[in-house]
């Protein structure tokens, strides 16, 4: 029972182009997942799939389980808000959120009452009777979720929602939504390429890139134990340092000879580090910054290591640093990632 | 006008200078003269006309030829603008689903915008010949069942048959362009909403589709007043009897043929008032339904 | 779109085939008929789907013996002529209306887009008054300051007759300005930047401006030059002999001169054929091109 979902070797193929590569997953009742990933990574034809938009080319998708992947939209239970709002601009706001109930035939006083709870839920009560054109960026967003809500639906699908008000509103709308998801416990599948959302909303992250999985997992997990170089480097601003290092079973090494840290690992490597988990002002090496940002919180400082390779360190004593300075650092033990140089796969547990 | 930023004077006049004589000598000059003759007469022996006042709107308006060339005019003007627009349409709604088939459809559909009236009026008359056309077999069966050539009914569906057939790729251009800047996600926001597919064409995309709609009715009000001239020409020559002698081509045959200038001018004047009155009901109507995007 | 609708995908197949259908029968019937020689045709007693031998024979017959290939001829200056003159026009003044300050401009706007409203066929009877002397204004002027100094002699009277002539055809089928109404559109659509740079008026004009309005530029004489081509009624009556006569009222001449025995009809198909081979090629092969530079989603 539940409202589950359950994604079965899911592929698709555009004109014989593949661009989602036989995907399993499973969501759990009222679960928020999100699925993150660059453009182009194939999360809009995952969520287009999932609400029936978009035939799946094979495999098989279970709502509750039950089989949908042959169902018309309207037979899965679902609702969507749309990037654009998607909403009807020869109707008001009224109809807008109406329409489903009257396409399913609901009792006109049912209509109206249900109309005004979604109203009052994304506290919408005094635009009822306008036409979207007359209404804000942030008020078309919540006739659009309304509208979503409206029906009760059993799994809902957000694309990019956020995407087109300015930040301020986007930050009110996160705290909202993530309410409203404790408030409904709608199974909830979220779109967007945007960390920080997926990160503080979802409670799993299902981060994709060109139609693969590359993680799926909590935002805690997804950040302190990204399964590969390009989670590692999808997550996080700024991104976590990758370095091309040789281990001789005491300590990794710079092709140039220079000891980075102490490890047990032996042959070639990656080695990862966030740049806010280098210690800096103590440590045996030590390296000329070449550029420096104050972010007011911290510094970042760009500092080149021997045999060329640059990083980045987040500091927060970087004010006490020039540019053109050197600096001490060093790289503790429990906080570097080493990845496979090969498959970009975590290499240590 | 948003974008003006040269100041008018001479280089302004000069451009505007062509255009302006062109419509003055082509066009306004021509109705400016219709109206005239519509009040004068010519005189019988040559040269110069004579003021008669509204003698020759009575004189028109008390012949009920004009009445009925009248009537059949807005008759054919409903029937043709009416089917032609709700071929388009269904024919448009289906192109827009973006299926195999629709690509090819797009460019065939036109194909009737570059053949002559004329042209087509030739090859109909063929083809609904009551002894060698399509209908040939079937005239054998049941004698007399169609025959355009002596049954006025007959001879009034093919021409607005012909006519439809030549107006349907401009209804389908304007109606298919509509239907495409109707955003995709509004269409799959009625479906995830529970709207099936016919659903959808009445609730979303026909309301969206009303401007073009119109324009649409326009363009075939002024187009259907004057377009079948080609075909009666060719296909009936307004007969049989009357049957087919809608008002443009009484207007032709009185004007050129009778060599009645003033009666022919009166009938051009009233035309000209009756296709402009179609037009501004039309704008008056489409008033009350506009809507914001 | 939505794609779990296979059942709707067929229904709007259908429709599409049997709209296609309906356009293409009446061109396909031509087509075999044309191929038919006229014993053929009489000996199968009407429409017969078989094709014949001798469309070429029937082309060569067109060609030789009417005087249609002249007849295309017109047809090809009347109507480059008259969408040429269409679009020149029409951008030149769109351009005064868009670009300059001016308090004439919305009249000026509302007076060429008046003419769409009334098609020439409308008011062909007096459009052949004034074709037939182009002077008639003026020697209205003349008379005028004639009667005003009291000259006792006759005011002379000015002839200038366009019958039968290239300009007189192609003249008032440009005078329809829809053009000015797609350019504006067109015009009205362009960033502000692209003119702000202080260049001349002339200099915009010719180095910004035409380079930036190619689309609908030539989607618009593709759909004038069509126009001018299919137009029947203003050319046949201004036109009065067959040499001047376009295409379309040459083929209608052909249809109407033996009344009594069963007409050529295979040669009337191939002729019908013959005038439409060429606007008929330019639209399907720049159909694309026409749709999106007349931009008529937007009206």
């Amino acid at each position: 029972m539940g409202n589950t979902i359950e994604l079965d070797h899911v592929s698709k193929a555009f004109d014989g182009k593949t661009v989602i590569h036989g995907l399993s997953a499973a969501f759990e009742d009222g679960e928020f997942i999100a699925i993150l990933g660059p453009s182009g990574c194939g999360k809009s034809t995952m969520l287009s799939m999932i609400a029936g938009l978009e035939r799946i080319t094979s495999g098989r998708i279970l709502i509750g389980g039950t089989e949908v992947q042959n169902k018309a939209p309207k037979d899965r239970g679902c609702a969507m808000v749309f990037q654009n709002y998607a909403l009807y601009p020869h109707m008001s706001v009224r109809e807008n959120i109406g329409y489903a109930l009257k396409v399913a035939g609901v009792p006109k006083e049912e209509r109206h009452r249900r109309i005004a709870e979604a109203a009052r839920v994304v506290e919408l009560g005094d635009y009822l009777d306008r036409r979207p054109s007359a209404l804000s960026g942030g008020q078309r967003q919540r006739v659009a979720i309304a509208r979503a809500i409206v029906r009760e639906p059993k799994v809902l699908l957000f694309d990019e929602p956020l995407s087109n008000l300015d930040a301020k509103l986007r930050h009110g709308m996160r705290m909202e939504l993530s309410q409203l998801h404790r408030r409904i416990g709608a199974t909830s599948v979220f779109v967007t390429h945007d960390q920080i959302e997926a990160m503080t909303l979802a409670g799993r992250v299902m981060l994709l890139n060109a139609g693969r999985i590359e993680q799926f997992a909590s935002p805690h997990d997804l950040y302190h134990r990204p399964a590969s170089t390009f989670v590692a480097s999808f997550i996080g601003a700024p991104p976590m340092n990758l370095i091309t290092v040789t281990g001789d079973g005491s300590a990794l090494r710079l092709p140039d000879g220079t000891i980075l840290a102490d490890h047990g690992h032996t042959g070639g490597v990656t080695l990862g580090i966030r740049p806010e988990k280098i210690v800096t002002g103590a440590g045996t090496l030590l390296a000329k910054v070449l550029y420096r940002e104050d972010l007011g919180s911290h510094c970042s400082l760009l500092v080149q290591l021997g045999g060329g390779q640059t990083i980045l360190i987040a500091s927060p004593f970087g004010t006490e640093i020039g540019a053109f300075d050197e600096i001490r650092f060093h790289f503790p033990t429990e906080q570097i990632h080493l990845f496979d140089t090969e498959t970009g796969l975590r290499a240590n547990s | 006008m948003r974008q003006t930023f040269y100041s008018g004077g001479w280089l302004y006049a000069a451009l505007v200078a062509p255009i302006l004589i062109l419509i003055f000598t082509f066009f306004y000059l021509p109705v400016g003269l219709a109206f005239y003759w519509s009040f004068f007469l010519e005189k019988p022996f040559g040269g110069g006309s004579q003021f008669v006042g509204l003698e020759n709107f009575a004189r028109v308006l008390l012949d009920a030829g004009f009445w009925s060339s009248l009537w059949r005019t807005f008759l054919f003007m409903m029937l043709a603008a009416s089917f032609g627009i709700l071929l388009a349409l269904l024919l448009a709604l289906a192109a827009d689903r973006g299926i195999r088939t629709s690509r090819i459809a797009r460019n065939v559909l036109i194909w009737p915008k570059a053949i002559a009236g004329a042209s087509i009026g030739i090859v109909f008359t063929f083809i609904f010949n009551p002894f060698l056309g399509l209908f040939a077999p079937l005239n054998e069966v049941f004698p007399g069942l169609w025959n355009p050539r002596i049954d006025g009914a007959d001879a009034f569906a093919t021409v607005v048959i012909a006519q439809v057939w030549t107006g349907i790729p401009f209804n389908f251009i304007i109606l298919l362009s509509g239907l495409q800047t109707i955003p995709d996600t509004l269409i799959k926001a009625a479906a995830m909403d529970g709207a099936s597919a016919w659903r959808r064409v009445r609730d979303i995309q026909l309301p969206l589709l009303t401007p073009q709609l119109f324009l649409t009715f326009v363009l075939e009000f002024v187009q259907t007043a004057v377009d079948p001239f080609g075909l009666i020409d060719t296909m009936t020559n307004g007969g049989p009897g009357d049957s087919t002698t809608l008002l443009i081509y009484k207007i032709y045959t009185d004007g050129f043929h009778s060599y009645d200038l003033s009666g022919a001018a009166t009938q051009t004047v009233l035309l000209m008032l009756f296709v402009i009155a179609m037009v501004l009901v039309q704008f008056r109507l489409e008033k009350r339904v506009k809507y914001e995007r | 779109m939505i794609e779990t609708t296979r059942g709707i995908d067929r229904t709007a197949a259908t429709v599409l085939i049997v709209g296609m259908t309906f356009i293409l029968s009446p061109l396909v019937i031509a087509l075999i008929v044309a191929t038919q020689s006229y014993d053929e045709f009489v000996a199968a007693g009407g429409i017969s789907l078989l094709p014949g031998q001798h469309f070429i024979g029937n082309i060569v017959q067109i060609a030789t013996e009417t005087n249609l290939p002249r007849q295309v001829l017109n047809s090809i200056i009347v109507a480059t002529s008259s969408a040429a003159i269409k679009c020149t026009f029409a951008f030149l003044a769109t351009f005064a209306l868009v670009f300059f300050e001016s308090r004439w401009s919305k009249l000026i706007f509302a007076l060429t887009i008046a003419t769409v409203m009334l098609p020439l066929d409308l008011i062909v009877v007096t459009t052949y008054q004034v074709v037939a002397n182009v002077a008639m204004p003026l020697n209205w002027l003349i008379e005028l300051g004639w009667y005003a100094s009291a000259t006792p002699t006759a005011a002379p009277h000015l002839e200038w007759n366009l019958l039968d002539t290239y300009l007189g055809i192609a003249a008032p089928i440009a005078t329809s300005s829809t053009s000015v109404f797609i350019y504006r559109q067109f015009f009205l659509s362009l960033p502000r930047a692209a003119a702000m740079d202080g260049a001349g008026p002339l200099r915009f004009l010719i180095d910004i401006l035409l380079p930036l309005s190619k689309t609908p530029l030539i989607a618009t004489f593709i759909f004038w030059f069509v126009g001018g081509w299919t137009s029947y009624l203003w050319p046949l009556v201004s036109a009065t002999s067959s040499e001047m006569q376009p295409a379309i009222v040459g083929l209608s001449r052909l249809a109407t001169s033996e009344p009594d025995r069963i007409p050529e009809v295979p040669m009337l198909m191939a002729g019908a054929l013959f005038v439409s081979f060429l606007p008929v090629v330019l639209i399907a092969v720049m159909q694309g091109r026409i749709v999106k530079g007349l931009n008529l989603s937007e009206k």
